[in-house]
């Protein structure tokens, strides 16, 4: 909302009050001066005894008046469908306050800011395809000498299981496995001789 | 109609265009916010006002077509309706009608007895 109509709505917002207080006083000085009709099903105007004391004009206008500054107020809310582009870090607006419904049309903004609306879904790590985007900014870095020292994926693997692989921390932790495992089947083996018995 | 390079159209007349809902709700949420605090608003001042019956409801309506023609005019400017709303008449008039009409009745009657 803009200042504009935020300033409006509240200007009619106290308008009517200040309207509807004004009839309920009124109100309240003709019920005391019993010229009031009450319980009849009519017209406003005949609800009261005598012309002169029908709700006063000034009144009825300045709850119109509300009404009609309030409309102008909603109105004034609205702001142009708005994006930013790829190149740029400002917002731009477009001309428009709706988003067109046709496909073809709806879609410009999507394209410009290459967005896909199903975004979320799409990018979920379980449904994408995470060695094609690792290649995909391994060929970017290099093409941009961000640095060349990210190596293949299939040669990591190669290295670590021929055991020539160069980090240190892989060569601990292949260790401390190969332990582990080997302990595992000592376990094994020996548990199901003791159950099993010599077989004679 | 859309035309490729050479000025030939390349959808023909009887194909149907895809709609995107995001864009249809959207465009109704918009609609249905102005017209829920216009109907509200006029309840409030047709209890001040005070009127009865059917006064009242003639009131409802003339502002509820008034509003509709008025979005119509300010809003969907540069364009046609058709580019954002699916079916005009029944998006912009049938479709909250009884919505507007319910919360437009509750303020008039709860404002009407406030102040009389």
């Amino acid at each position: 909302m803009s200042f504009l109509s935020k300033t409006l709505v509240i200007i009619s917002i106290l308008q009517l009050i200040h309207s509807g207080y004004s009839t309920y006083e009124f109100n309240q000085v003709i019920k005391q001066l019993n010229l009031k009709k009450t319980l009849t099903i009519s017209t406003s105007a005949s609800n009261y005894n005598t012309f002169a004391s029908s709700l006063p004009m000034d009144i009825q206008y300045e709850a119109l008046f509300a009404l009609f500054l309030f409309t102008i107020g909603i109105f004034f809310s609205f702001e142009t469908v708005s994006y930013i582009p790829l190149s740029s870090k400002k917002v731009v607006q477009t001309a428009e306050y709706l988003q067109p419904i046709d496909m073809n049309r709806a879609s410009i903004l999507d394209n410009l800011q290459e967005i896909d609306p199903y975004g979320g879904i799409n990018n979920t790590p379980m449904l994408t395809d995470l060695l094609q985007k690792r290649r995909e900014y391994r060929e970017w870095a290099k093409k941009n000498g961000l640095g060349d020292d990210i190596s293949d994926d299939k040669d990591q693997v190669v290295k670590i299981v021929n055991g020539t692989s160069d980090s240190k921390q892989f060569d601990k932790a292949l260790d401390v496995a190969t332990k582990a495992v080997t302990e595992r089947d000592n376990i094994k083996n020996n548990s199901t001789k003791t159950k099993r018995g010599n077989k004679k | 109609m859309e035309k490729d390079n050479n000025g030939n159209s390349t959808t023909a007349s009887n194909d149907v265009l895809i709609k995107s809902t995001r864009s249809i709700q959207y465009n109704n949420q918009k609609l249905q916010y102005v017209q829920d605090a216009t109907s509200l608003f006029s309840g409030c001042c047709c209890g001040i006002l005070q009127l009865e019956s059917l006064n009242g409801f003639t009131f409802f309506i003339i502002q509820y077509v008034s509003v509709a023609i008025l979005f119509v005019i300010i809003l969907c400017k540069g364009g046609k309706i058709t580019n954002y709303f699916l079916n005009p008449i029944q998006d912009l008039i049938i479709e909250n009608l009884f919505r507007e009409l319910a919360g437009f009745l509750m303020t008039w009657t709860f404002v009407y007895a406030l102040v009389v």
